[in-house]
């Protein structure tokens, strides 16, 4: 930069990004800290830091919703539905992006459709509720495994940059396909594997419109349903409101403030292309 | 398998590639294809989300009560909404996305890293989290934004913004904003460290200022994301409804074509203009206004690509 | 060769997994028990929900081969939920609010057929007209809660609906008394407002229909059963600009001004505990809330008055509550526990059991009669339940297609400026009318 308006600059960069730190740090703060008072302390005095400490609000939150059930079902539904979709499409994407199979470009285009087609929420509504699968959790692990065109189509333009002389000769040394996918073509993708598992990781973990149509069941209940449901419930109490928020959020700032770097980079490869 | 010597073009064997395929193209057409191509077939009927009730062919009828019966006062409403939360989303984002990156890619900042996590932060949390903090950020007459127009503003009696039918909209606006900021922003990020150095120095050299470089540098070569960008942006934002559904759930004037959609369907809102409820699971009826949601992305679609086309020509 | 053979294993493993995590994570609480559990489904109101899952005990002593489960769901996400447990079958006993206002030949044309009536119609509903503990409620009060003369749900209690909760300390200090007439109430709102002490009211305005109701309320007032109006709205033969409604849209418009500032942002769970604080004089809400605020705050001494109308009444009585059914249990047709479900209304009914409820739940009237009640609050409601109206809807009839100015009949206390919204009293009722004409117009261009 040059040096004529790089003051100028500077006060300019720190100052943007000061402002917008507080427009995402503010809110945030502001929640926990509502969360560590009692009800009594936040309507006297709704802005000031806390000075109870109260952590009265986690226990009674936890007690009162099953927000362990709610975590461990969203650990669940996570870890299926990400490694399934991802398993098959990788498992699509190869074959198309190699031509294997006949009808490869038709193929291709289909998957192409998939990321502009409207979503069609109500008629996989009738196919979800007619094959009697309504708020179970096998019901919504199919609807969220079933949308990877992205990963597809993303999968499919990495493989095309591996080289093809790596699948000859494995077919001549006389590897069958499986070993072959599993051993070589999967591990090469790896990077590729990373960015996308992320997004639909992500994706997935905080899903909030599938789950409120598939899900009823208390049992059932990802975290961000119970969430909204026991934010709804006790709408009244922002103390226990917050407590519950920070509940659902502390895990995946304690996860994000660990994997960042890997997470974001995640991000940045996989959007780009997408 | 012996067969894959003979013929280098079977390299291996059609079945079992085949095999190994059918799981997620049957996933697929399923839970993807079939219902998105089977919406149009549905809003000629007057399906319901109950089993057990009959459902019979209704012709044109959920059409005519859509477009005919319907308020059409309210119905272009609905729409407009839909059009000023897309593009006013997608403009403010992108803008504050593109701004955020080139700032964050200065390599003179300190806690650059730190920031780019910050606001990045959003998008881990999810719609659930964001919707509890704004409603919380929000609320009368203990949340902040109201002691702030009341205390510092000096308004004597501030208006409780989700419940207000000029102010819940833009709330709504900001919050999605707020979210999806940080995913934009990483996304330019990505586009400016693939510009190389040497370019600014040279510019540099030249005795170019910061927005001369900006726009002679920086701005040609991320132009191609930029405009991918926006038009993912504008589609994506056109059909999502996540954050309506947690704060406002539709009511005071903040339902668009997508949250009418929802609640039509799968009820559970006052996605009435008025917040009166809609009776829910009337799924037929949900699919002709389905299919309307549909008509405005493709024709959006068409004609952003048709444009961003002409913008590259014009660029190169 | 071999490794050739494990894709499709592996892939049919992978799809099973769903399979058994979802096995062993079990399916929803019904699945999960067998045939011995009793769900029941009904909205979040704290004192139903505990005295169900206080009696469910005594439940099983008396029949022991059922459990009875409660789940509730917060207001606003009930219905949805009802609608959806309805659809999956899981679900033995579920609540509704009235079973009224069905659409009739009369108006087929002009209004949707509620939720209830299409579940009856599907055949969704169980018909409870010949089961024997029907016979333990009074028949009479109960017939605006039939269809074809039958009964497919089984009412619990009344609520008065029309009336304000006030602070006795605050009423005493300021020397004022419970209004026989509308400019008595004015005088009230501007008493407590010269005092500057204290905030006049509230109600829970965000949720909208809390305000709403008291659109109602104020008919309720002035037209007693306020159905006749809503036909006449409905067909055309009253209009919203006319000057009989204009005073309506007054006293709307002065009820509306007397909120506490930002009453739009007050969520409805939240209202009570408003009022319960102390420096709040009236709260606009039904009886039901009631042993909410006692709850709130133990110490509070408070009454509840009916919201008066323009005239005091011909008859000399105070002014009538308007009441409207509550909280009725149906079973499902496919109900997956139906004796069960029958069994828990039968054990319910018995008059100590329903008597102890009424008790607990605090804000109902009986619908068996001769229940005598403990609860000091309901006893001190019998002089505006003299001639009560039976006004069993929040609003009256929608009409079909109508615009959001025309929502709730026109009365839509939001849309006011004085609270905010984009529209003075005379400008709604002119948009209102004019969104009726259009939905009228485009009905008759359909047929």
């Amino acid at each position: 930069m040059s040096k004529a308006n790089g003051k100028g600059y500077m006060v300019f960069c720190y100052a943007f990004m000061a402002v917008l730190l507080f427009l995402y740090l503010f809110p945030l703060f502001f929640s926990f800290n509502t969360s560590l008072k009692t009800t009594q302390e936040y309507l006297l005095n709704p802005t000031g830091i806390t000075r109870s400490w109260s952590f009265d609000n986690y226990i009674t939150a936890w007690m009162r919703a099953k927000f362990g059930s709610y975590i461990l079902n969203s650990v669940l539904y996570t870890a299926v539905c990400t490694s399934a979709s991802l398993l098959m499409s990788l498992f699509v994407a190869f074959p198309i992006s190699r031509g294997y199979i006949p009808g490869s470009g038709f193929l291709f285009y289909l998957f192409i459709c998939g990321l502009f087609l409207p979503s069609g929420m109500i008629p996989l509504f009738q196919i979800i509720l007619r094959m009697g699968l309504y708020n179970t959790k096998i019901g919504y692990m199919l609807v969220m495994t079933g949308v990877n065109a992205t990963s597809v189509f993303f999968f499919t333009g990495y493989f095309k940059s591996i080289p093809r002389d790596m699948d000859e000769a494995a077919a001549i040394e006389g590897c069958g396909y499986a070993r072959y996918m599993t051993s070589i073509a999967i591990p090469l993708a790896k990077p590729a594997i990373a960015s996308m598992g992320v997004l639909t990781m992500i994706g997935i973990w905080n899903d909030i419109i599938s789950s409120t149509i598939y899900l009823t069941s208390e049992s059932n209940f990802n975290i961000t349903r119970g969430l909204t449901v026991f934010t709804g419930q006790y709408s009244s109490d922002w103390t226990l409101t917050a407590a519950g928020m920070v509940i659902v959020a502390a895990p995946l700032i304690l996860i994000y403030a660990f994997c960042q770097r890997y997470i974001v980079d995640g991000v940045m490869a996989g959007g780009l292309k997408g | 398998m012996k067969g894959a010597d003979a013929n280098r073009l079977r390299l291996f064997s059609h079945k079992i590639v085949f095999l190994s395929m059918l799981p997620g193209l049957l996933l697929y057409t399923v839970f993807r294809l079939i219902p998105s191509v089977t919406t149009g077939v549905l809003s000629f009927t007057d399906i319901s989300g109950i089993p057990g009730a009959a459902w019979k062919w209704v012709g044109l009828a959920n059409y005519k009560e859509f477009l005919v019966l319907q308020n059409i006062r309210d119905l272009i409403n609905t729409i407009k909404r839909t059009g000023i939360y897309a593009i006013s989303v997608t403009l403010i984002q992108n803008s504050l996305a593109l701004l955020a990156a080139v700032v964050l890619n200065s390599k003179f900042l300190k806690a650059r890293n730190f920031s780019r996590a910050v606001y990045f932060m959003p998008v881990i949390l999810g719609a659930a989290v964001v919707a509890t903090i704004w409603k919380l950020m929000f609320s009368t007459p203990t949340g902040p934004v109201f002691l702030f127009m009341q205390q510092v503003m000096g308004i004597e009696n501030p208006p409780a913004v989700l419940s207000s039918y000029s102010l819940a909209f833009p709330a709504v606006i900001g919050a999605q904003i707020w979210q999806n900021m940080g995913y934009s922003m990483v996304i330019f990020l990505a586009g400016l460290q693939g510009i190389p150095e040497e370019l600014y120095e040279s510019a540099d050299l030249d005795g170019a200022s910061v927005w001369q470089a900006f726009w002679r540098v920086t701005f040609p070569l991320i132009w191609h994301a930029l405009t991918v960008n926006t038009l993912l942006a504008i589609i994506g934002s056109l059909q999502s409804f996540e954050l309506i559904m947690t704060i406002t759930r539709g009511s005071f004037n903040t339902a668009t074509l997508g949250m009418r959609v929802f609640a039509t369907a799968f009820g559970g809102g006052g996605a009435s203009a008025t917040g009166a409820a809609i009776s829910g699971l009337r799924q037929g009826y949900a699919a002709a206004q389905g299919m309307l949601l549909f008509a405005v992305v493709l024709i959006v679609t068409i004609i952003s690509q048709s444009l961003m086309k002409k913008a590259e020509v014009e660029q190169s | 060769m071999k490794c050739t053979r494990l894709i499709p294993l592996a892939l049919s493993f992978l799809l099973a997994l769903p399979l058994m995590a979802c096995q062993s994570g079990g399916g929803s609480a019904a699945e999960a028990g067998g045939a011995s559990n009793v769900e029941l489904l009904t909205w979040t109101n704290e004192p139903t929900v505990n005295f169900l899952n206080k009696i469910s005990a005594d439940f099983t002593k008396a029949y022991p081969q059922y459990t009875l489960i409660v789940s509730n769901i917060p207001t606003g996400d009930h219905d949805q939920s009802r609608e959806t447990r309805i659809s999956a079958g899981n679900i033995d006993i579920v609540s509704f609010q009235t079973f009224s206002h069905p659409q009739e030949e009369w108006n087929a044309d002009y209004v949707d057929k509620p939720t209830w009536q299409q579940y009856v119609d599907g055949g969704l509903l169980m018909d409870l007209t010949d089961q024997p503990f029907m016979k333990n409620y009074n028949t009479g009060l109960l017939s605006g809660n039939t269809y074809n003369g039958k009964y497919y749900s089984m009412c619990t209690g009344t609520v008065a609906y029309t009336g304000l909760f006030y602070n006795k300390a605050i009423f005493d200090e300021l020397g004022l008394r419970e209004p026989n007439t509308w400019s008595e109430f004015v005088d009230i709102c501007e008493t407590v407002k010269s005092s500057g002490k204290y905030s006049i009211m509230t109600t829970g305005a965000a949720e909208n229909w809390p305000l709403n109701m008291f659109g109602n309320a104020i008919l309720s007032a002035n037209y007693g059963d306020s159905r006749e109006l809503g036909r006449k709205l409905l067909l055309g033969e009253i209009k919203h600009t006319d000057p009989e409604l204009a005073k309506i849209y007054d006293c709307i418009e002065q009820f509306a001004s007397y909120m506490e500032p930002g009453v739009a942002g007050v969520n409805y769970s939240d209202a009570p505990g408003r009022f319960a604080a102390g420096n709040m004089a009236m709260y606009a809400d039904g009886s039901w809330t009631a042993p909410t605020i006692a709850e709130a705050n133990p110490d509070l001494k408070f009454g509840y008055f009916s919201l008066p109308g323009l005239e005091a009444r011909s008859d000399g009585l105070p002014p009538q509550f308007g009441i409207k059914y509550d909280l009725s249990f149906s079973v499902p047709s496919n109900a997956p526990n139906k004796d069960g479900a029958l069994a828990f209304l039968e054990y319910f009914s018995r008059k100590d059991v329903y008597t102890d409820y009424l008790n607990a739940v605090g804000g109902f009237s009986p619908t068996q009669p001769d229940i005598t009640l403990s609860n000091e609050f309901l006893n001190n409601l019998a002089p505006g339940l003299q001639s009560p109206n039976i006004n069993p809807e929040l609003t009256i009839y929608g009409l079909k297609g109508v615009g959001e100015y025309g929502a709730n009949n026109g009365f839509n206390f939001l849309l006011l400026d004085v609270l905010g919204g984009p529209l003075s009293k005379t400008a709604l009722a002119e948009a209102a009318e004019k969104d009726y004409d259009t939905a009228r117009a485009a009905i008759e261009s359909l047929k």
